[in-house]
């Protein structure tokens, strides 16, 4: 009767809340800085992966390890591993519609009021497609770390598809984070600039020598590459001016610069020389040049700028002065350190870790996959005192869940099926407070703890009920045979519970809390008898129900 | 600026306006102060309700510049008919979807606060709502929310101990950083008890073991803390549902009426928490588009606030806790003067807010009628209040935090708006002042209406002076002056040339001066 009630109200609370939310920014904690002794030294590079290791490392890049992915991890050394995460795979199929054009501006005002609501209409459905399939990949794509770039990089450069509308524009820019996922940063940045998606929501594409629009400028320094208080508002004013010019054409995902450059009446382009950071940028442009060499000119600014911002120094020009621990670094190569070390590491930084991770972004010319391989094979990333110390993204929660029991192997062939779950994962994540493809502002999703509220965590905890509802629904076996991927399963109750709380959570249980656990698989029972009950699915399957519940409405199921 | 600067520049301050009835009045001499008024009522258990219109409201559509042709010029299809306004000043009329409002601001529960924004405005929707809600410059970002500034320096306990109710409750929504403190969002978040109590189970509020002192550990810390507040709070609002309960009904299609119904609820049922926020669906009031006029869009959501406002004062009034709730509308930014091209209206910068309760000044509008001429670079309407005075007022009369506590809240000092009858001083008789050279015995009717008459007594011969001024200190009309020898007077004076809203009376002889409140309506 009580799991029917939670079901219902999970239902309602999907159709009572606001589509469209606005989660907190920022983080606001009071955490100590770390003090751990812990670097980026290998960590036992000549030995296997502990089954506690392998855990750790695929709930960090893989949103939560699935059994066959442990197994494989076992088999290898940490740089192994790491190398698999990081191996080039093909790029997945696309949606269908991605084909056909979307309609031009002037298409769509030939529309009648109706046809436009149907298109709009249409627009959305194949956007919910796009997110299903982002999902699908998410949970899965086999041993890689690939979806969890992509997911930093939404959260980084991000768009929204409400105020993009075009949903070719959102798959396009999906696509680019996928090609870039673990390569150079400054090159992703540059194509940045002039994507499609991008164009539109910072405006970039109304970014012109006559009405310069400084929305795109301002954040590709402030949150994109810099950080605020290293720029100066003229700055931005300059870094605007670079940018003019571009802008979409509707057909197909397509970005055109500046085509009359020819023409002074018709440019859109800002032609003159421009001052940032106290450096010149001059296209050096002339009447008698032809307009194909002009637009190359323009053109050729934009990789002169991302150079120049990525050379940018915390220096003393900038009030830094040697007693700073990112004193003499690149401003750009600390500043993505740091969000890659809240990441996949803690909230929190250390300091000299991404100080050294910055240099090594420098030395390779911002090439993440060396930067990535160093930081996830590293004795710090590995430090039991950080196992567990981040709180569960909503992707990290329900991709997770998804993947750490046997969904995939039970509903994916069945297209309707996974289709609903993913649609599930859609809403749910959306209540969690993550809406894919749509960040609350251009910040992106502030995280860690802003993810739980009173609210949250009680539908975490009703969420991970229907999930074991939605198992045993299939089959009331599914649950049993889950089980006995745990060697003692069938033997010792206490063994057991270690095991599997071991393979669920990233912070073990404490003694009561392990003891209520044990408790509530044997339900009354003296602990010499778990072997007989264990053996009889028809006993068992409701304790593991039980327990399987419990165990992730423990506080502990929030972390990884 | 000081706050409260213009009355202080007057020599006076709000708390000695009294309001009065046809009882003998306290001259200033002898009234308490606004510090002693503080500390009277202090500790006593006040409620706000912010009601968040999301997308931008347009101001101009809600109260209509019925008389600037100027409106009409720049709003060829969207613009609400004169005749089609329901009455409100001579210059402006109330949306017709706004009947409820308007019967509040007639009945004195609800005030309206002209042109409110800050310098620089921003027009994003993101934006716009961090600045309202964290309570910064346009150009500062800040993490915390300035309620949760507030709920923090009055609960610095929270959360290693949890107060009994939640310090606040956001109704359906997603813990809006409005409740950020730099210790966590403190509200608790629920669309319905019942649900929220189902949501949470009927499990025992757990007693944890004490965890680890390493980072993994202080995690697991502040997830229990939510874990232990959803537990106790789902207990504790089921149980303040189920023992409140409404006097009137609220329809069942007005979501928001549903959200205030449930905050009525609750405070019906003894819930002691602060402050509550409900807010309409979605970013329902970015009407961007098919705005319309009399019908559509925007006619509908005004319809909905209105008659949802009205419902919840009535309620509160039957439950007999009209004073002790007040509320305040609020909005990201108003829309442009001009309409767009799309029958809409597009992201402007001030625009006015209500608010409402048994205690506010009601039935007074605080600014001019918006100034359609001179307009910002954008083609938008410039500020004249900053929205930050009226969380000031809310915070110093409302809440009674004192003066240091404000400015740590807000950043910086505001001018206050006297939104609110100060709490303890009305039903009060104080002491008669003998001694004054000049004492008002007796003014009735309270409010005015049409006319007023004055009974006062004059100590030494001198001359008098009787003088009306707005609550910004600006002269009005002087309505006597002249030679008094000692005596009693009664005298009555014509009121019609002053709109309705309250006024400060100032009489004066020679040198000595005392001021009193002086409610006019028409």
């Amino acid at each position: 009767m009580a799991r029917q009630m939670h079901r219902r109200s999970f239902l309602q609370t999907l159709t009572s809340l606001p589509f469209d939310q606005h989660p907190a920014l920022h983080k606001a904690l009071t955490l100590q800085p770390l003090n751990l002794t812990t670097g980026l030294e290998p960590y036992q590079p000549n030995s296997k992966l502990s089954t506690e290791d392998a855990r750790h490392l695929l709930r960090r890049t893989c949103f939560a390890p699935t059994p066959a992915e442990l197994e494989t991890a076992t088999k290898m050394t940490p740089a192994e591993a790491v190398d698999h995460l990081l191996r080039p795979l093909p790029s997945p199929p696309i949606p269908e519609w991605y084909d056909t054009d979307p309609l031009s501006p002037s298409e769509l005002r030939r529309l009648t009021e109706e046809e436009r609501r149907a298109y709009r209409q249409q627009q959305f459905q194949q956007i919910f497609e796009l997110i299903r399939w982002w999902y699908d990949l998410m949970i899965a794509t086999d041993f890689s770390l690939r979806e969890k770039m992509v997911f930093f990089f939404h959260n980084h450069f991000t768009s929204g598809f409400v105020q993009v509308k075009v949903p070719h524009y959102m798959l396009t820019q999906n696509m680019l984070f996928r090609e870039y996922a673990f390569g150079n940063l400054k090159e992703l940045t540059e194509k940045i600039v002039y994507d499609p998606a991008m164009l539109v929501y910072l405006n970039g594409n109304v970014n012109t020598l006559r009405r310069p629009n400084e929305n795109f400028g301002r954040e590709l320094l402030e949150l994109f590459t810099m950080g605020e208080g290293n720029y100066t508002e003229w700055d931005i004013v300059e870094v605007s001016r670079v940018c003019t010019g571009w802008f979409n054409t509707f057909h197909k995902p397509y970005y055109d610069f500046d085509p009359f450059p020819k023409n002074p009446r018709l440019r859109r382009h800002d032609y003159l020389s421009k001052s940032i950071f106290g450096e010149i940028i001059d296209p050096q442009v002339n009447d008698d040049m032809s307009t194909a060499e002009i637009r190359e000119r323009g053109m050729a600014e934009v990789p002169q700028l991302i150079d120049l911002i990525f050379r940018q120094q915390f220096d003393e020009s900038r009030g830094y002065d040697a007693s700073h621990p990112y004193y003499g670094k690149t401003i750009a190569a600390v500043f993505f350190a740091a969000k890659l070390y809240r990441t996949f590491v803690y909230e929190i930084v250390a300091p000299t870790i991404v100080a050294a991770l910055a240099d090594l972004l420098v030395e390779n010319n911002f090439q993440l996959k060396p930067v990535l391989k160093t930081l996830l094979q590293s004795a710090h990333f590995f430090d039991p005192q950080l196992r567990g110390a981040q709180i569960k993204s909503p992707l990290d929660f329900t991709v997770g869940l998804l993947r750490m029991y046997p969904f995939v192997e039970l509903y994916r062939n069945n297209q309707r099926t996974w289709n609903s779950i993913l649609r599930s994962v859609t809403s749910v994540n959306t209540i969690l407070g993550l809406r894919l493809l749509q960040p609350p502002d251009v910040s992106g999703w502030p995280g860690h703890r802003d993810w739980l509220n009173t609210f949250t965590y009680p539908y975490r905890n009703a969420v991970s009920d229907l999930a074991i509802q939605t198992l045993l629904q299939q089959s009331p076996l599914v649950l049993y045979q889950f089980a006995q991927q745990f060697p003692s399963f069938q033997t010792n109750v206490r063994t057991f519970v270690s095991e599997a709380t071991s393979y669920l959570l990233a912070f073990p249980p404490l003694e009561s809390e392990f003891d209520n656990l044990v408790e509530t698989l044997l339900d009354g029972a003296p602990e010499y008898e778990w072997s007989d009950i264990a053996q009889n699915a028809q006993t068992v399957i409701p304790r593991l129900r039980a327990f399987f519940q419990a165990t992730m409405k423990l506080p502990q199921f929030q972390l990884t | 600026m000081k706050r409260r600067s213009f009355l202080k520049a007057m020599g006076v301050t709000l708390a000695s306006l009294p309001i009065i009835g046809n009882r003998p009045l306290a001259a200033l001499s002898s009234a308490p102060t606004f510090d002693n008024l503080r500390r009277l009522t202090a500790g006593t258990d006040k409620i706000f309700v912010l009601v968040q219109l999301r997308g931008g409201n347009d101001g101009l559509n809600t109260l209509v510049p019925k008389e600037n042709p100027l409106y009409y010029e720049r709003r060829p299809t969207i613009a609400i008919l004169k005749e089609n306004t329901l009455p409100l000043t001579d210059t402006l009329g109330w949306h017709p979807s706004c009947e409820g409002l308007r019967i509040l601001f007639d009945e004195g529960r609800l005030a309206i606060v002209q042109g409110v924004t800050y310098p620089n405005p921003n027009r994003s929707h993101f934006r716009g709502t961090d600045i309202w809600i964290t309570a910064t410059d346009a150009n500062v970002f800040e993490s915390t929310g300035w309620v949760g500034r507030y709920l923090e320096l009055t609960h610095p306990e929270y959360p290693d101990t949890l107060p009994t109710d939640p310090l606040a409750i956001e109704i359906g929504g997603f813990s809006s950083r409005i409740f950020q403190t730099s210790k966590g969002n403190v509200a608790v978040t629920f669309s319905d008890p019942e649900e929220f109590y189902q949501l949470v189970g009927e499990s025992p509020t757990p007693a944890f073991p004490p965890a680890p002192d390493t980072p993994a550990g202080k995690e697991l810390e502040f997830v229990r803390t939510i874990a232990t507040a959803s537990n106790i709070y789902s207990k504790r609002v089921k149980e303040a549902a189920d023992k409140g309960y409404n006097a009137v009904e609220y329809p069942e299609d007005n979501d928001l009426a549903q959200s205030l119904k449930i905050v009525a609820r609750l405070i019906a049922g003894g819930l002691q928490t602060p402050i509550y926020l409900v807010s309409i669906r979605g970013n329902a009031f970015d009407t961007h588009a098919n705005q319309g006029g009399v019908e559509g869009e925007h006619a509908t959501l005004l319809a909905e606030v209105s008659s949802a406002l009205r419902l919840f004062l009535d309620d509160l009034r039957s439950l007999e806790l009209e004073d002790q709730v007040a509320g305040m509308t609020f909005s990201e930014f108003g829309r442009r003067v001009q309409e767009n091209g799309s029958l809409g209206t597009d992201h402007g910068t001030a625009a006015p807010l209500f608010v409402f309760g048994g205690s506010v000044n009601g039935g007074m509008i605080f600014g001019e009628d918006p100034d359609l001429e001179n307009l910002d670079n954008r083609g938008d309407l410039l500020m004249q209040y900053d929205y930050r005075q009226v969380y000031s007022s809310v915070l110093a009369q409302w809440f009674q935090a004192p003066e240091t506590q404000i400015e740590q809240i807000l950043f910086r000092d505001f001018t206050e708006l006297p939104l609110f009858k100060i709490a303890g001083f009305t039903n009060e008789p104080s002491p008669s002042p003998t001694t004054a050279p000049l004492q008002l015995l007796q003014m009735f009717p309270a409010p005015a209406n049409g006319s007023v008459t004055l009974r006062y007594r004059v100590q030494q011969p001198g001359t008098l002076a009787i003088a009306v001024y707005n609550l910004k200190g600006q002269h009005i009309l002087t309505l006597l002056q002249q030679f008094a020898a000692t005596g009693e007077y009664q005298r009555t004076f014509d009121t019609t040339p002053l709109r309705s809203g309250t006024y400060i009376l100032q009489l004066q002889l020679d040198r000595y001066q005392t001021y009193h409140r002086l409610d006019i309506v028409h």
